[in-house]
Order: C-alpha cells, then structure tokens, then sequence
C-alpha cells in the first residue's frame, strides 16, 4: 500500500492556549490521507473538524502529536509549511467571502501571480480551473465578482485554489447554503477532479447524503477526537452511534432501515439513491425472498 | 372575504432593484403574494432568485422600489409603522454568530422587550416563556459562544419570540446547522406553529419543504410556481428547470413507479414512503 501523503497522530490542540480562558478543540485526533483518495471528515458543529484540517497545510501546528504533510514534520518549528499549500488547496467555508478582486479572472489569477508564473502559463491554470469548476472562460473571466450569484461565487472561490494545482484538495462544508443545482454542479467538479486528474480530496460535511455520494472512506470526529472510522459503508452501518453523536444517515440508509423495521429484507449498506432503488426493487419483484 | 381570511402580509406588484457599480441588479420584477394567517409558508428558489429579498420584504428591511407590502394593514413605507410592523413580523437569518447581541443568553433574549419599554415584570414572563417554548431553560445563564449552532439559532428565535410576533421568518436558518442543530431548530419551529405563529421559511433543503401548508418557488425574481408540497413534487422536471430538485424519497419513489411498481402517490417523508412500498410489494 502507498505511503501516506498526510498522516496525524493524537493530535491535541488548545485555543486561547495557556489562558483564562483555555479551551481544548483537539484530543487526540487522527487520520490518514493517501494518494488519489476521496476522503470525508464528518461530526457535530464544535467537533474539531475544521481545526483539524486546518493542520493539513499548516496553518495551525500540532500543540501535542505528529502531523506530517508530504514527508515534513510540522511539529518541528523550523520546518516551514509554505512549499506545502501550493500542494495542499484549503476551501474553508463560505469562500466566497473572501474573493477581493473585481473581475472573475484577475481573482482566479492571483495565486498563480504570486507564484511568479508567465502570462501564458497563469492563464492556461485559470483556464484550467474555470472548466474544472464549469465556469466557461469566455463569458465569465471579465464578469464582476459581486454580481454573481452564490453558486458561481463559491466556484470562483474553488477556481482560485485549484489554480495553484494542488496534489491535495480540503473543503470545509462546500456545499452550505448552495441551491440543489449548485450542489450537483459543485459534486460533479470535484468528482471530475478527481477522477480526471487525480487530486486527492478531503470532504468536511454534515450532509450525509453527500458524504454517501461522493467519498469512499470516512472519519467522524466527537470531542476532538476520531470516534469511528472506515470505508462509508462500515460508517454508516453505525447509524445508531452516528444518531448519538448529533450526526444522521444519508435519506436512503434512513429508507432502507425503516424498510427492514416492516420486514422487508434488504441488504445492509443502502447509502444512496441507486442503492435504495436498486434494493427496493429487487425485493418486490421477489417478495417471498 | 372576511376579516378572519385577510393576510397578515399582502405583497403587490412589487419590484426591488439593488444599484451595483455600472448598473442595477433587478432582484425581485412585480411580485404579488401573500402570506395567510396562521399558515407555514415555505419560499425556495436558486441562489440569486430574490427569497431573502423577498423576506426582508415582509418587516420593511427592504422597501419596495415599485409597489406596496402591507402588514397587518399596516404600509412598511411609512416610517411610523415600522416599528409596529417589527413587533408583528420577527426574523431570524443564516448565521447563528452574528444574530446574538448580549453575553448572557437571558440578557439577549430580553433585550428586544427591554426596548419595547415594558414593564419588567412583563419582560421577565415573556423571556422565561421563551426560553421554555425553545426548550433552552438550561442555557439561560451561559454565554452565547459556548453554544451550538443550533442552540445560538433556538436563542435568536426565542430573542423574536419575546416579541410575541404573530409570524417569524426563518432566512435559511438551518443553511449551517449540523443534522442534530438542523432538527432541534425545526422541532421549535414546528411547536410555535402548532401555537398559531405564522411560519416563513427560506431553505434550500428539499425535504424540509414537506413541513409547509403551502409553497412558493421563485425564479429571476418572480414567482415561478405556487403548490403545496405533494402537488410541487409531483412536478419533478418543472423544478429541475428552475434549478431546484425533489426530496430523496420522492426521488426513490419516482424511479420506482417508471420500473412499473405502483406507488400512487408522491411521499414526502419516509415513513410514507415505506408504507406505499408495503402496500405496493403485496
């Protein structure tokens, strides 16, 4: 099995540390990306989710524990993370908050810039990751920032990360406040990412039914620390345990339970819609099975 | 039509224009509805189809370029009655960390009384009423960024409950709630509807549209369609053109009946919907 490219070990990590008011957002977490894979991260608001993550380019070093990113250790205080968020792209919520620039191109174009890259090759990125996002280039690189709607708001923000190109992308509740259309549109592209180009993924989400959809393995977070942890159907057989944590089971998981409760045998990992059709389907056609 | 049957709010012909360098973006082009006393009224529509402008609408935050809303009777045009019509129509919007004003849960929900100038006998009733109606006794002595998510949301209710409005409206309120903040929130919300408090909810999550007496979609900023929710389900690919989708069981269900298994309704919850499935599977 390949290495690792991200990997923490109870990770602990304190707000306000050494203060009055001291408060502890990490206790022993940890997790494990490897190459290419769809990973979810899911738990109640307060569960530590985002500060976890938010170790992953280090931007927050480990107060206790080992976090190493691509090789370096970032509990070692001369290791410098920069090198390593050109290679790890953090989404955080509600990025659109935090596009500054006027136009949709010069926006996506700035970290590319920075990067002190060539015309050509700064407009092939932007390029690039407009269609990655299905913002075509044309009609929107010169539309004003402000006068978009969300959904093309929280892709530009998307298209600004995945112009760096990134070998890992984060995404902390990409989805919140999106309409059904810009939610597809938006799993769709990072589907695509992934499949097209390999980027490895880290979902934050409390919307089970996409976790379902889109990740192959999952961790829950309670506490700050990692309470379960396996591929998304092991996860979500626990639906009683994800119940307890404040966490649900995706609407087809839910179906398929209260199904089995009226007797109806059904196999046990309904997770999505095409699970739950598939299943429903093929024991009414044999309903003495 | 009687005095019992008038709307609490009447929107017409109302056009909302928002000025942004270079031009003006039209959020809203003659809009006219209504919201019926007493009922749950849900409004969804794509980012950018005018259901926050519409909202903001109904308290006089947003006044209408052309047009009239009134309120009770009451035109939110005229500066005199916005006060009044505050009292009237209480709202609550996405963000659970900006809604909250004081450092004591009990203080933020008594602050809206205190400025009414009641008496504080009255002041201290309405926020322990509140606060029981939101079942957030336990947290009325503790600071407002030591809650949940869903507990800061049931705090900003109870904070416009205290008002004793006779319609809320929930601005994608649940938009950034876990499932557990997500169904406390709903659960409140549900409670003071079954107290006769008007119900105005914006959300983009399908199956929390099941909860309305009645649904308006919104599309560019004018009203797209007006159903309750069964009859809006049943019209799957009208929605998906305005960008919007059905709930996961309708979904199932849909997909189920085109196989040829005879579901005859559209569910709206799953419940009804393993029932439909037993009773088709026989």
């Amino acid at each position: 099995m390949t290495e690792p490219i991200i990997e923490v070990r109870d990770l602990w990590h304190w707000y306000l540390r050494r203060t009055p008011l001291e408060s502890v957002a990490l206790e022993g977490a940890s997790f494990e990306l490897r190459p290419g894979e769809v990973v979810g991260i899911m738990g109640h608001t307060g569960s530590g989710k985002t500060t976890l993550v938010q170790h992953f380019n280090g931007l927050l070093r480990p107060h206790r524990g080992s976090v190493r990113v691509f090789g370096a250790d970032l509990a070692d205080p001369k290791v410098d993370p920069r090198p390593l968020r050109r290679r790890v792209g953090l989404v955080f919520q509600f990025p659109e908050q935090q596009l500054f620039d006027p136009t949709v191109g010069d926006d996506i174009a700035f970290g590319p810039r920075k990067l002190g890259l060539e015309h050509a090759e700064v407009r092939r990125r932007v390029q690039g990751a407009m269609a990655a996002v299905g913002l075509p280039f044309d009609a929107f690189k010169d539309r004003y920032t402000f006068g978009l709607s969300g959904g093309e708001m929280r892709r530009v923000a998307l298209a600004g990360v995945l112009a760096l190109e990134p070998e890992v992308l984060v995404l902390d509740e990409p989805t919140a406040g999106l309409d059904p259309r810009g939610r597809r549109q938006l799993l769709a592209s990072l589907r695509a990412l992934h499949d097209e180009h390999g980027t490895a993924l880290v979902f934050v989400s409390h919307n089970m039914d996409e976790v379902a959809e889109l990740v192959t393995r999952v961790d829950v977070l309670a506490g700050g620390k990692t309470v379960l942890s396996g591929t998304v159907r092991e996860v979500f057989r626990e639906d009683g345990r994800l119940r307890e944590l404040g966490l649900g089971v995706p609407a087809a998981t839910e179906l398929a339970g209260a199904l089995r409760s009226r007797g109806v045998p059904l196999r046990a990992d309904v997770l999505t819609i095409d699970d739950a059709v598939e299943a429903m389907w093929t024991s009414s056609s044999s309903p003495a099975a | 039509m009687s005095a019992a049957g008038e709307p609490l709010v009447r929107v017409d012909g109302v056009s909302v224009a928002y000025p942004v360098p270079g031009g003006r973006v039209q959020a809203l082009s003659d809009v006219s509805m209504e919201v019926r006393r007493g009922e749950w009224l849900t409004i969804i529509g794509h980012n950018g189809s005018g259901k926050s402008t519409l909202a903001k609408l109904f308290n006089g935050l947003v006044l209408p370029g052309r047009g009239e809303v009134t309120v009770n009777g009451l035109n939110t045009r005229d500066d005199e009655q916005r006060k009044r019509i505050r009292q009237v129509v209480g709202m609550v919007f996405q963000d659970p960390d900006n809604q909250l004003v004081a450092t004591i849960v009990e203080e933020d929900v008594a602050f809206g009384p205190e400025n009414l100038g009641l008496p504080r006998a009255e002041i201290v009733t309405r926020v322990a009423d509140a606060l029981r109606r939101l079942e957030i006794e336990d947290l009325r002595q503790r600071a407002p960024h030591q809650l949940s998510g869903g507990q800061k949301q049931r705090v900003a209710i109870a904070g416009v409950l205290a008002m004793k409005p006779a319609m809320l409206v929930l601005d994608e309120s649940t938009a950034m709630l876990d499932p557990s903040g997500r169904a406390d929130v709903l659960r409140a919300a549900r409670a003071l509807h079954r107290d006769g408090v008007t119900i105005v909810a914006i959300t983009h999550f399908m199956n929390e549209v099941a909860l309305a007496d009645r649904v308006i979609v919104l599309s560019e900023g004018r009203v797209a369609m007006e159903a309750d929710p069964r009859a809006l389900f049943a019209q799957p690919d009208r929605l998906r053109e305005l960008e919007l989708d059905v709930p996961e069981v309708t979904e199932i269900a849909s997909r189920l009946r085109d196989r040829g298994l005879d579901l005859p309704i559209v569910p709206l919850t799953i419940g009804e919907l393993a029932d439909a499935y037993m009773q088709a599977r026989r």
